[in-house]
């Protein structure tokens, strides 16, 4: 029995409003599945088709009681939060005791969520100097991510907000996506925008010109070359993103495809009022960009650091997300906390049956897909990052596991082994000692 | 004035000093160093951690130290009164501070220069407007802006990003589409070499070099506008060897929020920003310029943190007079209010308190004034001594408040923030919350469970700052209005630094008694907002000297704002990079 008043996956609410992202035609009319078929993937060629990956990052950590499974190894019993796993138990696995070392100090939130997926130790400063690492989708979106048209594809749903928190600017509390220690890979958390990035992408050239921007790089060069170090260190940003601009549009005239084949129509977009319709919908966005291999590489945030959300919406919960996270150790605010942690795994697993349900040559989007879903802390009530709570699905490692490594093991050395699934080395990522034991790639 | 050599200051023993620094070293050996000795290990705390041991040292290794340091002391937060003999008096803290002001004469050279800047959304919009007339709504086309130490005008945290540029080659596209070629030419004429360089002047606030000039001639007028917002000296404040327009750019982004027009730029080619008699007039006709309203939209919002209104989520069912109008309202009071103080030229410590109130029917209603019918947002008469000022408008206390509860300790750290430019440090891990409601629970109120909080040693040195500020605004609810306060809640706190007060207009009493220290951090937020990024001690000083004068000149705003607009961090040409 679900506790979310929001209706499950493809129930009739969400066909209807998923119908209605697909905008005007035929598939107005269809069935998921039909219109899915019936818009043409790019590139599904069978065996050679490649590899994604995802990471999903909830707010807040997860009550340990109600996450950890009794036993480990296959067949373990699903405990009250992991639940909802049930249908697709066979391709996820649940990860215990992977801990980011480097996040033990420096404050409750804004440390942990920011080096999530680079392990890397975070400096406390409200705006100068800021570092981190890159982490792990910025390292596969260099290293694999450059053969699709966007490296990668950085989402999230609430804005960064406008202050210094703790001593720590809030640029980290809203980025769990790095593209170099000290520059974020930049998050969209419009819908619409992020929907017609994806048309503007999949479809043809527009005749968008290269000259103009041939120009204004040429001239950034010339000028960079004659200012100081620290001007120069900064405009590199630029020189980088003008550059990545004029390959993603010479990319583009190559593919010399007609027109868009997604399934999204953006001004459907202004539709989605409340924070689960956002979340659906950015959930859908990465699906789409997956089937028409459109990126290779996605992250998500279901909230900032000290997410406040309102989770109201949902039975049995009244307040905010953060403060319910501080549970005291009262029953009641426990249950209420574990019920916001089921909702996230319930749109895990939603997300993993939309990719599911996408067939790509002889197989299914999920197959190719290592899906990465969890907090950067453990007990929203002590902000502790070890045991980190992790899931890990799709068909890319073996799921249907419990996998308990001894205690302490780096979070890093999952990451070892996303990397060498992936092609993009084997060097241990991060403070990783090297691949993460029992977890073993497909093929 | 003798400047002490920096290596004098380094190694140890310090050696001979001058009486000011020795006096400043014996007090912080007497006083401070028994909790801030720079110990390390599992069993240190975060006081022990702080090496004002090591500061005295070698204080230009630690000069963000004791800027820290410095505004805790000035702000009179440290040493607490349970200090080695009672912390400090008067005196000793005026010692105190000289030997610091002559450390950092001797050891801190000048400053590191704030990050390039890219222009942030606001000021996108309003250059845009400047330059084509054109209302565009970039809100539509590119993120919002992340903001480093409280501002979006910190280039450290102000990117441009792949997904970024792509966004604005995007908005760039709709502007291009935007123009009438006819209107465009009443403004550039874009044809010949002479009007695209004038394009290029105003869009870069720099002369363009030839080869641009050259490379735009090739182009059609929709590329030439294209190739010039795409183009970094658009995107950025690229300030080095800008000449003249560096301080004329640097003035308009503070001022007015926007890129500089061709006035200013040709004040600035005939001298007249060049020394500062004549700078301080331009300044002076800058803030007539209705466009000065940017210091209260961009400034003034992100100070008083009433631009997070936008995201705040009171509870309806709790606080039922909320709704999307009031939210907008709340805002506006906010901006009217500095607009108007900047504009006729008050005195800054209206912001402390007013005799009056920027309100419309709804937020009228909210504070309980009765007969305003208007829709806008206008000046009226206060209805009680609880308004009047910043720590009455309902957007400051909405957005230093929990959806279900108010929340003191928010607020406290609000106050240490904004109007005492000294925040507390993060508590310690592990520590519990108070609950999410305010009713009280298990019989304990939540004034009560504060108390708690405060007994253990840990969470005291902080919240012993922080909870009475909070706790004298108590008497407002989650969103500004005036409540009937639990029994017991209402009783007098007692400040830090010792004074009692027992209500709202006490506690403004209390802060308009010391009013200096309110006036060096509205000085240090609008130099954090200016310069792009916080002031060091040296800064500092010359903000001191930026509030004797406003003080010199019946409190008068506009002379603070001039001394911060020509600061030698805004004013020096020698900011080499």
């Amino acid at each position: 029995m679900s506790p979310s008043k929001s209706p499950t996956v493809l129930t009739g609410r969400k066909l209807d409003r998923r119908a209605l992202l697909r905008g005007a035609g035929a598939a107005l009319t269809l069935p998921w599945l039909d219109a899915m078929a019936a818009a043409s993937p790019l590139r599904s060629t069978g065996p050679a088709a490649p590899k994604r990956f995802a990471a999903l990052f909830c707010p807040n950590g997860m009550l340990p009681s109600a996450w950890r499974p009794a036993t480990e190894g296959a067949g373990f019993e699903l405990p009250p939060t992991l639940e909802p796993l049930a249908p697709i138990r066979d391709s996820v696995s649940v990860l215990g005791n992977l801990r980011n070392y480097a996040s033990r100090v420096g404050e409750g939130h804004y440390v942990k969520t920011t080096a999530w997926l680079s392990g890397a130790p975070v400096k406390r400063t409200g705006g100068r100097d800021l570092r981190v690492g890159v982490s792990i989708d910025q390292f596969l979106a260099e290293r694999v991510g450059q053969a699709a048209p966007l490296s990668s594809l950085v989402l999230g749903v609430e804005p960064v907000r406008n202050r210094v928190d703790m001593g720590y600017s809030t640029v980290y509390g809203a980025n769990i996506s790095w593209r170099t220690a000290a520059i974020p890979a930049e998050r969209e958390i419009s819908p619409r925008r992020a929907m017609e990035r994806l048309v503007r992408w999949s479809g043809a050239a527009n005749g968008r010109s290269q000259r103009v921007l041939d120009l204004v790089h040429r001239e950034g060069k010339a000028l960079s070359a004659r200012l100081g170090a620290a001007d120069r260190a900064k405009l590199a940003e630029y020189l980088h993103a003008v550059d990545s601009l004029e390959k993603r549009i010479a990319a583009m005239e190559a593919r010399d495809v007609e027109a868009s084949p997604l399934g999204l129509d953006p001004t459907s977009a202004e539709a989605a009022e409340t924070y689960a319709d956002r979340v659906d919908l950015m959930l859908d966005i990465m699906v789409e960009a997956f089937r028409t291999d459109s990126t290779r590489v996605a992250t998500f945030m279901f909230g900032n650091a000290v997410s406040g959300q309102n989770f109201s919406f949902l039975e049995g919960v009244e307040g905010g997300h953060h403060p319910l996270s501080h549970h005291e150790k009262k029953d009641e605010k426990k249950a209420q906390y574990a019920l916001i942690n089921r909702w996230h795994v319930e749109q895990f697993v939603a997300f993993m049956e939309r990719l599911r349900a996408v067939e790509e040559g002889d197989a299914t989007l999920d197959q190719r897909c290592a899906v990465l879903f969890g907090s950067a802390l453990a007990d929203g009530n002590a902000h502790n990052p070890k045991d980190l709570p992790t899931l890990l699905g799709g068909g890319v490692f073996e799921g249907g596991q419990h996998i308990r490594q001894k205690k302490l093991t780096p979070m890093c050395n999952l990451f070892t082994s996303i990397s060498a699934a992936f092609g993009a080395g084997e060097e241990p990522f991060g403070d990783g000692s090297g691949p993460l034991g029992g977890l073993k790639p497909c093929e | 004035m003798v400047l002490i050599p920096a290596l004098a200051l380094l190694g140890s023993p310090l050696g001979s000093l001058p009486p000011d620094i020795e006096g400043m070293r014996e007090l912080t050996e007497l006083v401070c160093l028994d909790c801030h000795r720079g110990a390390s290990g599992p069993e240190s705390t975060g006081a022990s951690r702080i090496d004002l041991e090591g500061a005295l040292r070698a204080p230009g290794e630690h000069l963000e130290l004791l800027t820290t340091a410095f505004a805790q002391v000035r702000q009179g937060f440290m040493p607490p009164s349970d200090a080695p003999g009672g912390g400090f008096d008067d005196a000793e803290r005026d010692e105190w501070i000289r030997g610091v002001r002559g450390i950092a004469r001797g050891v801190e050279g000048p400053p590191r220069a704030a990050t390039l800047r890219r222009m942030s959304r606001r000021q996108m919009e309003r250059t845009l407007q400047r330059l084509f007339g054109l209302d565009v709504p970039v809100e539509r086309f590119l993120p919002r802006d992340a903001s480093g130490y409280g501002f979006d005008t910190t280039g450290d945290t102000l990117f441009v990003t792949p997904l970024y540029y792509e966004s604005w080659y995007e908005c760039v596209d709709y502007v291009v589409g935007e123009l009438d070629a006819d209107e465009l030419r009443a403004r550039f004429d874009l044809a010949s070499a002479a009007g695209v360089r004038a394009f290029l002047r105003l869009a870069f606030s720099r002369e363009p070099s030839e080869e641009q000039v050259a490379g735009r001639m090739e182009l059609g007028w929709r590329d030439v506008v294209r190739a010039t917002l795409l183009s970094q000296e658009f995107l950025y404040h690229l300030e080095a060897d800008a000449g003249a327009f560096a301080l004329a750019s640097r003035l308009s982004f503070f001022l007015h929020g926007a890129r500089p027009g061709q006035e200013l730029l040709e004040l600035a080619a005939s001298g007249k920003l060049d020394d500062s008699d004549s700078a301080a007039e331009v300044v002076s006709a800058m803030l007539d310029d209705p466009a000065a309203r940017s210091l209260a939209e961009d400034f003034a919002a992100q100070w008083l943190g009433t631009s997070e209104l936008r995201d705040v989520t009171p509870d309806i069912r709790r606080y039922r007079p909320f709704n999307e109008k009031l939210r907008r309202s709340m805002g506006l009071e906010v901006v009217e209010f500095f607009d108007d103080l900047v504009r006729q030229n008050r005195s800054a410590l209206e912001c402390i308190d007013s005799e009056f109130v920027f309100v419309d029917k709804r937020l009228a209603k909210h504070y309980g004034i009765e007969g305003v019918k208007h829709g806008d947002v206008r000046r009226v008469p206060k209805p009680n001594e609880v308004r009047g000022g910043v720590l009455g408008m309902a957007g400051v206390l909405t957005v230093t408040s929990n959806p279900l509860r108010t929340s003191p300790v928010k607020r406290g750290q609000w106050m240490l923030e904004r109007l005492f430019h000294a925040p507390a440090p993060p508590p310690p891990p592990n520590v519990g919350t108070l609950p999410e409601d305010d009713q009280a629970e298990e019989g304990v109120s939540l004034r009560a469970r504060l108390a708690q909080h405060r007994a253990s040693p840990a969470c005291a040195a902080c919240h012993d700052q922080m909870d009475p500020y909070g706790l004298a605004l108590e008497m407002f609810d989650g969103i500004g209005q005036v409540r009937a306060l639990e029994e017991g809640a209402a009783a007098p706190v007692t400040l830090p630094g010792g004074a009692e007060v027992a209500s709202v207009a006490g506690l403004k009493a209390a802060l308009l008694e010391d009013s200096s220290r309110f006036l060096e951090a509205f000085g240090s937020a609008l130099f954090t907002y200016a310069v792009g990024r916080p002031p060091t001690l040296r800064d500092l000083f010359e903000i001191e000297e930026a509030v004797r004068a406003c003080e010199a000149d019946g409190y008068r705003v506009r002379t603070l704002i001039k001394g911060v607009a020509l600061s030698s961090a805004m004013t020096d040409a020698r900011r080499t990079r």
